[in-house]
């Protein structure tokens, strides 16, 4: 699971030398402990093809024989410690679909030095078939390792394996040695095939202290955690030509942890979750503290009042938005000149909305100074959202950046102080006594409204009292309100006139929607869903610009049945909703919707001139779990009209996996009841 | 002197910057239907010689609203052949007043990610000012080194639809008696010729829109094609003048890179020695092929031209379209017959091969066996393909043969209406719930095989459920069972079976049942019929559908309203459904049958009339009443 490696460490100036810091240690000469492996490089026989597991079934391309990892801290000769990550695996291709998972990505992380950047080592590699009984082996030349730049700060060494046949079994080993203490690897217990045996060890030396995330469903087989006594042999190289180099031994009681899961299944992905990483077994790291003497730890994970404020003394977060930032001064009159401060919020947000573009919405730190930001008009979410703050707080407004994880980015753990748990941030502000949550990086976001992605429960404001901010998709509704009359036309046949009202997110589709489309092709789009006898015209489209307010649709809509015997009337025009969103018939983890619903439709209609009403669909009130959802499809009907009023609420967002089924018959339910018609027969003269 | 020079040069170079940018002085017709025009473009390729190519690219364009916004961004390649370098640029507002410059460190510089390769030099570089205040135009100007002149670049002016230019010119100079091979498309003007440079200029072009079934966009916008005669690559020379001599290049190139090794040898003569047949031998190796090697792109240098030899891919089992289809033409070498290294030009959107100009216009090789009349097509990238099956990636289309002589234009295989056949067979019940169970089997042939060939052979069951639990057009439902098989063969068949139950099909609580019969293969298409169409019409491939429908109904119900029997045969196709309804049973049987043609613009209303008929025509629905007991 390497390759599901999402930790984004802040490379530059992480690294504290223990030269640095000039800080003794005591000497001990006791031994370390040795740790025990399991399957071995190169022992590969004609047994180890025939492999049954629960977990394996015939719909299984590959499997994950074996996947062990292990972290260790050993002493260098530059005075500090190396991380030495090692990478075991061994996979059976048992088709061909599986061939991708022999071309392996291993992340490389590089630092500002050539010195301080990883090292990939030790690398070993190949392929085994069972031809005739007899096991062939096939190595991989180590000159066929690829190096990729990805980007300033990263590398990919990739490889794919030689000789592949259907039923092989591949392997891989690989170190890589690390002078990054805030980089301890995760590891990933599940993937996209199933697993026989996945393990990750963990020596820490006793000054170490690192904050352990730990996701998933699957309970561990091995969840284990040990002192051990160990020395680490540290070399001090000489601080000139004229002194010598030291050497020390560094020693107390490491943590080794074990963990390990046996026959892990494959992890299969569903919609309406928010994200897999909330499910899939893994362990993180966070880096805690580092004891470096008896009196001196240096912590990394603090309270949030500390860790609130040293961000907000961050030159990559939060130091310039009490900087002047005199060159914010050129600001547009019309803008610092308004008097109502609501009115001047507004105007402010909106200049940096419109004027400014998001070109990364997955950061933590600033990419670049705040005034670069406003002169090239572009940065992360990051660079958006703290210029948007920096802007309020230059024209005299009470406002801080507030920090989350958003959906796609997993949950957090709300009261550990982690920073790289989050990606993302927003602006805060405070407006008479009203508190308001900004995002100006999405060009057609109104004031005040967020992206559904942001909706994963709570936010972090950075300030001196960094306060939680609750964001919970439960307190998120998206109303929609739509109309239809009808009346009878004084050249026969019916008239009607139609609008919607939309939420706030269908809102925003459309308004997506209508930058590559004309108001003509959206009227050429509703016609294309009508019956025959409908005629759609004056199509009009308001607040397409105004972001603030929801979207309305109206048109005119004239219906003409040539004096058929008998009209088949869909009451919800083009309305009624066709497939169900829950398609697949079993779910394995929750339901997590973006928002809560409530939709109405009201139908008022004239019966046509010499038409009885035959037939009207039976009116219903339908309830999900007594009062989490209710669909009510209600018809009435008096000589001259028939009036109808569907309403669908759900009111709660995230539904328990045993929920799932009663989801998906509400929805079918609608579906169905929808589709029926009203019949109108023709009176006999 | 010295200061003189300076000072001309300075005033030069005061005057190209000097440029105006106004939006206003756009002609109204330029912008009428564009998002973007090209304000100027200066585009200059100088052959210094045979090995040494420079380009001088210089370009303005105007981005009236957002939609133009993809032109802004500056992009361009470069890699181990061809060089990149002084890249600058400007941003102007409205007025033409400069705003903002690029700064180098703004460029971005990232690896191509093909999705397909594991190692390409080619990276590329990038930039964009991002600006949202329209209008707004962006200035750029670049040079490339390009070390051989196997590609020359040829003039696009017009980048895209609903994109106008108000000037371009392509300016081309060439060494003193360099002999430059040309060719214009969709443009009548000649090129200014002096001694050493030939020039074209493109101006006040009026933005294109896009139309349904027309031609593809490089076979209606104005370019101009250049080629060299001589020419030289990598290390290697060559001549381009005819496509024999084009031949010859990929003849020096793949030289020597056909020996296989010795057990390699053995496995052949053990395989195929006794067979009898060709074709039988060739369809015996392809499988050996497609079960021992897989894909693996590695192109780096002239090895993006040049082929891994066969050894390498003997060892390693595996290799890209280059490396495999040399290493099948090894194989088959070995036993005996003659085969071909085919340069194509794969896929849809990618430039055609016009016969009448060599030059390089490929992205993919395939391999060829000749075989008089009937030759057999191999694509050495694909383990599941039929023998001598191409499909829609590299079927009916102009390719380069590559003989012992040089090269040779062939044409690949084309599929009629009957080669490409969907025929499908459901019997459907509803129940007295309302709710439908359906037997769906469905018998696909030649390029209406490839989604199921992929369905069996791509796809995970996961996948694949998850794409036909999607794919139906049916509000809630379920596939239950689902079973393919597979008739490998010139036209390849797969049959389908799906088990299709999809609950509250019907509403069965009123008085009335509503159907629409033709559950799965409705027409989706309807134009609009006020277009003023500008550009011909073209079917690019032919297919034939027959569906035959058989649903027994609840009892207890009498038909009310039932639609009539619709009956098309024209020059856009013979389309027919009839409805038959006999006690609770309705019989529904749909032909529809499309050819590869093309059209004149004129012929669009009769088009959108056709259109309708079968959109109704499909969308019938019939209407059953409850008996009165």
């Amino acid at each position: 699971m390497l390759n599901m490696f999402i930790s984004k460490p802040k490379l530059s100036g992480m690294r504290v030398s223990f030269i640095a810091l000039g800080v003794l240690f005591f000497i001990s000469t006791k031994t370390m402990g040795q740790q025990k492996e399991g399957i071995k490089f190169g022992k590969v026989t004609a047994a180890d093809f025939k492999i049954t597991s629960p977990v394996v079934d015939t719909n299984a391309n590959a499997v994950i024989i074996s996947d062990i990892g292990s972290t260790e801290f050993v002493g260098n000769n530059s005075g500090d410690f190396t991380l030495v990550f090692k990478q075991y695996k061994r996979i059976w291709l048992r088709n061909r679909n599986a061939f991708d998972a022999a071309t392996i990505h291993v992340p490389i992380y590089l630092g500002i030095t050539y010195d301080s950047q990883e090292k990939f080592e030790d690398f070993e590699a190949a392929t085994y078939n069972l031809e005739n009984g007899q096991v062939t082996e096939t190595r991989l030349d180590k000159a066929a390792v690829f190096t990729e730049k990805i980007n300033k700060e990263q590398i990919e060494r990739k490889f794919t394996f030689p000789n592949l046949k259907e039923g092989c079994i591949i392997e891989y080993r690989y170190t890589v040695k690390s002078p990054f203490y805030r980089h301890l690897r995760s590891w990933y217990f599940q993937g996209q095939y199933p697993c026989l045996w996945s393990e990750y060890k963990v020596m820490i030396p006793h000054m170490f202290n690192y904050f352990v995330t730990r996701r998933g469903l699957i309970p561990y087989t091995i969840d284990s955690v040990n002192k051990i006594y160990k020395n680490y042999s540290i070399v001090i190289p000489a601080a000139d030509a004229f002194s010598s180099s030291d050497h020390v031994i560094v020693s107390g009681n490491a943590k080794f942890a074990m963990w390990a899961i046996k026959d892990v299944p494959a992890f299969k992905t569903e919609s309406f979750t928010s994200s897999a990483l909330n499910y899939i077994n893994g362990i993180q790291f966070l880096l805690q503290s580092i004891q470096y003497s008896d009196d001196y730890t240096k912590m990394y994970i603090k309270d949030w009042i500390k860790t609130a404020d040293e961000l907000m003394n961050d030159p990559d977060f939060g130091l310039q938005l009490k900087d002047n930032n005199t060159w914010l001064n050129d600001l547009s009159p019309a803008i610092s000149k308004e008097p109502d401060p609501l009115v001047k919020a507004k105007k402010i947000f909106e200049y940096v909305r419109d004027n400014f573009t998001c070109n990364d919405h997955d950061a933590y730190y600033l990419s670049q100074p705040l005034k670069k930001t406003y002169q090239t008009k572009a940065g992360n979410i990051i660079d958006i959202n703290l210029l948007l703050t920096a802007i309020f707080i230059n024209q005299g407004f009470d406002a801080h950046p507030v920090l989350l994880s958003t959906r796609s980015n997993g949950f957090v753990n709300e009261s550990t102080a982690v920073l790289n748990q989050y990606n993302y941030a927003l602006s805060r502000i405070k407006i008479n006594d009203d508190y308001y949550l900004l995002d100006a990086s999405y060009n057609r976001l109104g004031f005040g409204r967020l992206p559904e992605d942001c909706y994963n429960n709570s936010g972090r404001v950075v300030d001196k009292l960094p306060v939680l901010v609750s964001l919970s998709p439960d307190s998120l509704r998206e109303e929609k309100q739509t109309s239809l009359f009808i009346i009878n036309g004084e050249k026969g046949g019916l008239e009607g006139s139609f609008s919607t009202t939309m939420g706030h997110y269908e809102s925003y589709a459309v308004r997506e929607k209508m930058i590559k489309l004309k108001k003509d092709d959206l009227l050429k789009e509703i016609r294309k869903g009508m019956a025959a006898e409908a005629k759609i015209q004056n199509l009009e489209i308001d607040s397409l610009k105004l972001y603030d307010e929801p979207l309305n649709i109206k048109y005119d809509v004239t219906f003409d049945f040539n004096g058929e015997d008998v009209i088949y009337f869909n009451p919800l025009l083009n309305e009624a909703m066709k497939q169900n969103p829950f398609t697949s018939a079993d779910r394995v983890y929750p339901v997590e919707m973006p928002y809560t619903t409530h939709e109405v439709f009201v139908l008022d209609m004239e019966i046509p001139k010499g038409y009885v009403v035959d037939e009207l669909p039976k009116s219903v009130r339908y309830k999900l779990n007594e009062t989490e959802g209710m669909f009510e499809y209600i018809f009435s009907k008096s000589p001259e009209k028939v009036q109808m009023r569907c309403k669908i609420d759900i009111n709660k967002a995230n539904f328990d996996k045993e929920d799932y089924g009663p989801l998906r018959e509400f929805y079918s339910f609608i579906i169905k009841k929808q589709s029926e018609q009203i019949v109108f027969k023709k009176i006999k003269q | 002197m010295k200061p003189f020079l300076i000072f001309i040069f300075l005033s030069a170079a005061f005057a190209v910057t000097a440029q105006n940018y106004n939006v206003s002085a756009i002609p109204d017709s330029l912008k009428e239907n564009a998002n973007a025009v090209k304000r100027m473009e200066e585009f200059h390729v100088i052959i210094k010689s045979l090995d040494k190519v420079i380009v001088k690219h210089r370009y303005a364009i105007t981005i009236l609203n957002e939609k133009g916004d993809e032109y802004a961004e500056y992009s361009n390649n470069y890699s181990s052949l061809e060089g990149l370098s002084d890249i600058s640029g400007n941003l102007y507002d409205a007025s033409g007043k400069k705003i903002q410059s690029v700064k180098k460190k703004d460029i971005s510089d990232v690896s191509i990610a093909d999705g397909e390769s594991l190692m390409l030099d080619d990276r590329i570089k990038r930039h964009n000012f991002y600006n949202r205040q329209y209008p707004y135009t962006v200035e750029y100007e670049d040079e490339q080194q390009a070390k051989g002149t196997y590609f020359l670049q040829s003039w696009h002016p017009v980048e895209g639809d609903e994109f106008s230019v108000e000037q371009s010119r392509y300016i081309i100079e060439v060494p003193a008696g360099y002999k430059l091979r040309y060719k214009q498309l969709n443009t009548s003007q000649q090129p200014v010729i002096s001694q050493n440079s030939y020039a074209w200029e493109l101006k006040n072009f009026k933005a294109i829109q896009y139309e349904r079934y027309r031609p593809s966009f490089n076979s209606i916008a104005p370019s101009v094609y250049v080629g060299a005669d001589d020419f030289s690559f990598g290390g290697y020379t060559g001549n381009m003048s005819t496509w024999l001599d084009f031949g010859k290049f990929n003849v020096t190139l793949n030289k020597g890179r056909d020996v296989l090794p010795d057990n390699i040898k053995q496995e052949v003569h053990k395989l195929v020695d006794g067979i009898p047949g060709k074709e039988e031998k060739v369809k015996i190796l392809y499988e050996y092929l497609q079960k021992n090697t897989r894909y693996i792109g590695i192109q780096l240098g002239i090895g993006g031209w040049q082929p891994f030899d066969a050894k390498y891919v003997a060892t390693n089992k595996y290799g890209d379209c280059k490396a495999l289809s040399n290493y099948m033409v090894s194989l088959l070498k070995e036993a005996g017959i003659k085969a071909n290294y085919v340069l194509i030009s794969a896929g849809t959107g990618y430039r055609k091969l016009q016969e009448d100009f060599p030059a390089s216009y490929f992205n993919h090789i395939i391999t060829c066996v000749p075989n008089g009349k009937d030759s057999i097509w191999l694509e050495c990238t694909s383990q599941t393909k039929s023998a001598g099956f191409m499909g829609s990636f590299t079927g009916d289309r102009k390719a380069l043969l590559i003989d012992d002589d040089g090269g040779h234009v062939v044409s690949t295989p084309f599929y009629t209406a009957e080669d490409n056949l969907q025929s499908r067979i459901i019997n459907a019940v509803i129940d007295a719930d309302g709710n439908l169970a359906a037997d769906v089997n469905t018998h696909c042939t030649g390029s209406q095989q490839e989604l199921q060939h992929s369905l069996m052979h791509e796809a995970t069951k996961e996948e694949r459920d998850k794409y036909l639990n999607n794919a139906l057009n049916l509000p809630t439902y379920q596939v239950t069972r689902s079973d393919y098989k597979e008739t490998k063969g010139r036209i390849p068949v797969v049959d389908e079976y799906l088990h299709v139950v999809a609950p509250n099909y019907v509403t069965v609580s009123g008085k009335r049942m509503f159907i629409e019969p033709n559950l799965f293969n409705k027409t989706r298409l309807k134009l609009s019929p006020d277009e003023q169409r500008k550009f011909p019409i073209e079917f690019s491939s032919s297919y034939k559908d027959v569906d035959t429908i058989h649903i027994v109904l609840p009892t207890g119900y009498n038909i009310e309203a039932l639609p009539k029997d619709v009956s098309v045969n024209n020059d856009f196709g013979q389309y027919s459904i009839r409805f038959k309804i006999t006690d609770n049973n309705i019989d529904v049987i749909r032909t529809m049958i499309s050819n590869r043609s093309f059209f004149q613009a004129d012929r669009y209303s009769e088009l959108v009339k056709y259109f309708d008929t079968l959109y109704k025509a499909d969308h019938s629905r019939i209407v059953f009443v409850k008996k009165e007991s």
